[in-house]
């Protein structure tokens, strides 16, 4: 049975090589990601640029490592993101100004990043390439950010994460959705497909349960809609089902304080990630063979994708970071080891502990926190022939001689050596001495600073669980 | 005889790109035999003051940081800080000012630094013998540099005549203790018959050395730190003007310390003199007024002196553009000595000085790239 390689290196680290930037580079190296670029070639790094006040994305060094290495190969890479629709009422991506003020906040810029720094489908999100996808299980076209589409390469980065639509969001999300145009979203949401009855092209919608004005968010509820697609009165919720197109906006806003009438059904999830896994076939489709490299941090594992303006406790400890040539088979590898793992303690609101009996580690975890296997978009995905799922994971431990410690260095050589040389033209340290201290024979004992016992006061404090654990053996 | 490269600022076709030219012959030319495989070397470049217009741009010192590394050096963009702002805030000032000319980690891949520390105190000093200065203290991160590129803005300079690449060098390479040494002779000479009383003078002078009696001004010797700048600048009627021995003595002091720069740096030094926007005032103005000249090019040389004599003819060469203060002093016709007539201050005094203190050649040969 033919296998794809997935390359993975673990998130442990007690020395310089073990660090996970230079694993990283490694990783990008033993995958042979560099055989995708061609010197000269225009690289995209698509990566997902985190939506405002979000405290769990990808961190700019583990972006700018990659960079470092696509320009070392000679390509002339630029670091993407494309916009968003509007997921809530204070989106932050939809538009191409406010998407780079946020990719900024999270230090993705030209200067951290050593490159450009772009909006790839434009402005208002309507720069792209219309493209065929023929073996689509659900979706027959899709609409590729042109920066993306007409880039020569491209290293998909991913955040490997929960996502409250898809269930998880790796690599194959990061281009299903985050290589997509404005349009390629709203089509890949599968606006408009069916009847509004259906509730699977349209919010599923129960006025009943909607408190009108009552609501004590029902201002917010009514800006959320970029379309204004219904009213809230005294009456309760009114819809005009034409004017929607499906942006999860309104859904958001019920669902998140807490009400019942805007939601989604448990049908319409396993659908969103098969028209997911079309729409990044679509990207594939841009990119001649062998042009595209795919690699995920799997680490700050929220269970709530980068879209979503907060983050809680993830639901796994970190991983590592795993690349690939196959998006399916790296995307599985990643599921795998997840589920795999143990649950982080207090992790993902608690959602693994709640499990009846307990949470078993194997279990699928975002099943569980979820409501829906992330599986869907792999399986679709070999359907549609993205990828494959059988997998061989290939554990990479960095060799640890003085070799390998000098090679993701600052310089090839210590640095030591410079502050060396520096002492010799002039030593401003021997300058102040003697600085003034107590005479050595003088010196305190240790001693008497050694701390006391705190348990008293860890009994009193306000997180209750632990509070009350203290002292229990 | 000294070379002098010179690349001229015309350029008609794709493969006459002013600033490909530049790039290429730093690289094929002497700056490959600068440095090591691996040596810091510095780039000094003068962001110029926020409000003013006349600096070198960025394009031009990112090729030099382009060009270190294709020669295998790891380049660092060093400036100074001024001497003629208040002492709480000029390294925040110089920060702003490298922002908005575009100086920054994002056009250069590099982020410039100051060389003398936020508050412009970090130095070594460096001992200069037989010269009107017995030493100075060299910005320490120049000092501790294995090499150095000093680039230019090429202007008029009210104290030195030419403000190229020995200003940049004795004065832009030194902390601002460095600075104040080499500044210190000059003192203003108050023209009373021009005087309107109006203060400024006084209002502006930081060190409080100036003050009205009975409407007119007087100098406090021991509280002039010999700036030039504040009541020269301040002045709106041109009542106050430079002592011309002291300039002499100022021109004197600045070579010394470009030869202690260079001694710091064991003679690894390499000069770009930038003849674009040649304006009447330095980069430490806070304003450039209009160029007096024509654009002309970049040049450049190992030796500071043959490039500022040659800077100098090639300025005097050039006509003189209507409307700028050379149209003023009347100083217009190719051949007349622009600099001169235009700060009242000889050039020249400056580069015999240099010559006779052995930092270079008073002659050159130029090369066209």
């Amino acid at each position: 049975m033919k296998k794809e390689e997935v390359w993975f290196a673990d998130a442990h680290a007690a020395n310089w090589v073990e660090s996970l930037v230079p694993k990283a580079k490694d990783l990008f190296y033993e995958a042979k990601l560099n055989e995708c670029i061609e010197k000269g070639d225009s690289v995209a790094i698509k990566i997902h640029f985190g939506e405002w006040n979000r405290t769990r994305c990808l961190r700019p060094e583990l972006v700018a490592a990659i960079v470092e290495e696509v320009k070392a190969c000679g390509g002339r890479p630029f670091v993407c993101d494309t916009t968003t629709l509007t997921y809530h009422a204070y989106s932050s991506r939809f538009i191409g100004n406010l998407a780079l003020e946020t990719a900024a906040r999270h230090g993705f810029t030209e200067g951290a990043m050593g490159c450009p720094v772009i909006v790839a489908d434009g402005f208002s999100g309507d720069d792209d390439v219309r493209v065929e996808v023929p073996t689509g299980v659900i979706l027959k076209e899709a609409y590729v950010a042109a920066a993306i589409a007409h880039a020569d390469a491209m290293i998909n980065l991913a955040h490997a994460k929960g996502h409250p639509v898809a269930s998880f969001g790796g690599c194959i999300k990061n281009i299903g959705i985050g290589g997509q145009s404005k349009r390629g979203k709203y089509h890949e949401h599968l606006a408009h497909w069916g009847t509004p009855e259906d509730f699977i092209g349209w919010p599923a919608r129960y006025p009943e349960k909607c408190l009108g004005l009552d609501c004590p968010f029902h201002n917010l509820c009514e800006d959320s809609c970029p379309r204004g697609a219904f009213h809230i009165d005294e009456k309760g919720h009114h819809f005009d089902a034409e004017k929607c197109w499906l942006c999860y906006s309104c859904q958001i806003t019920c669902m998140f304080t807490g009400h019942e009438c805007l939601v989604f059904i448990p049908d319409y999830f396993p659908y969103a990630q098969i028209a997911m896994s079309d729409a990044a076939k679509g990207v594939m489709l841009t990119f001649e063979p062998g042009k595209v490299g795919h690699m995920a941090y799997c680490i700050d594992i929220d269970p709530n994708c980068d879209c979503i303006p907060w983050a809680t406790l993830p639901v796994a400890p970190d991983i590592g970071v795993f690349a690939s040539k196959d998006p399916v088979a790296i995307d599985t590898a990643i599921l795998d080891m997840i589920d795999a793992a143990p649950a982080y303690p207090g992790g993902a609101n608690k959602a693994l502990e709640s499990v009846e009996g307990g949470y078993k580690q194997g279990q699928d975890k975002f099943a569980i926190t979820q409501g829906t296997s992330p599986r869907y978009q792999l399986t679709a995905g070999v359907k549609n022939g993205l990828g494959i799922m059988e997998y061989e994971l290939i554990t990479y431990k960095p060799p640890y001689n003085e070799e390998h410690i000098a090679k993701w260095q600052i310089r090839p050589t210590p640095t030591t050596l410079i502050q060396r040389e520096m002492w010799k033209k002039r030593d401003f340290v021997l300058e102040a001495e003697p600085y003034k201290k107590v005479p050595f024979e003088e010196k305190p004992s240790h001693e008497d600073f050694k701390p006391g016992d705190r348990t008293e006061y860890l009994k009193k404090l306000p997180v209750k669980e632990w509070a009350d654990a203290v002292g229990k053996d | 005889m000294p070379a002098v490269h010179f690349v001229g600022a015309r350029e008609r076709y794709t493969s006459s790109n002013v600033i490909e030219r530049f790039k290429g012959a730093l690289e094929k030319g002497e700056l490959h035999d600068l440095f090591s495989q691996g040596d810091l070397v510095a780039v000094k470049f003068d962001a110029g003051e926020k409000t003013a217009l006349g600096y070198v741009r960025p394009p031009i010192v990112k090729a030099i940081v382009d060009a270190i590394y294709s020669c295998g050096g790891y380049p660092v963009l060093l400036d100074t800080l001024n001497m003629n702002t208040k002492a709480s805030d000029v390294g925040r000032n110089w920060l702003e000012a490298t922002a908005l000319h575009g100086f920054s980690v994002t056009s250069l891949g590099k982020s410039p630094m100051l060389a003398d520390g936020y508050t412009g105190e970090e130095e070594l000093l460096v001992p200069v013998e037989g010269g009107e200065l017995g030493g100075v203290e060299v910005a320490r991160a120049i000092a501790e540099s294995h090499a150095l590129v000093v680039v230019s803005h090429v202007a008029a300079h009210p104290f030195a005549g030419l403000s190229g690449a020995l200003v940049s060098c004795g004065v832009g390479c030194v902390s601002l203790k460095g600075k104040g040494r080499v500044h210190a002779p000059l003192r203003p000479i108050f023209l009373q018959d021009r005087c309107d009383g109006c203060g400024e003078c006084e209002k502006h002078c930081p060190h409080g050395a100036v003050s009205l009696e009975n409407n007119e001004p007087q100098l406090d010797e021991k509280s002039c730190i010999g700036c030039a700048y504040y009541c020269t600048a301040a002045c709106p009627v041109g009542a106050i003007v430079i002592d011309r021995s002291s300039t002499m003595r100022f021109q004197k002091r600045v070579v010394d310390s470009a030869i202690a720069v260079n001694t710091a740096l064991k003679g690894k030094v390499y000069y770009v003199n930038v003849l674009i926007d040649i304006c009447p005032y330095p980069d430490c103005y806070p304003f450039s007024d209009v160029p007096f000249v024509s654009d002309q090019g970049i040049l450049m040389s190992s030796d500071p002196v043959a490039l500022d004599n040659a800077t100098l003819s090639v300025i005097d060469e050039a006509p003189g553009l209507p409307g700028s203060i050379a149209d003023e002093c009347d100083a217009l016709s190719p051949g007349r000595g622009k600099l001169f007539h235009i700060t009242g201050v000889d050039p020249k005094e400056m580069i015999l000085y240099a010559v006779k203190q052995g930092l270079g050649q008073g002659d050159f040969r130029v090369f066209k790239v």
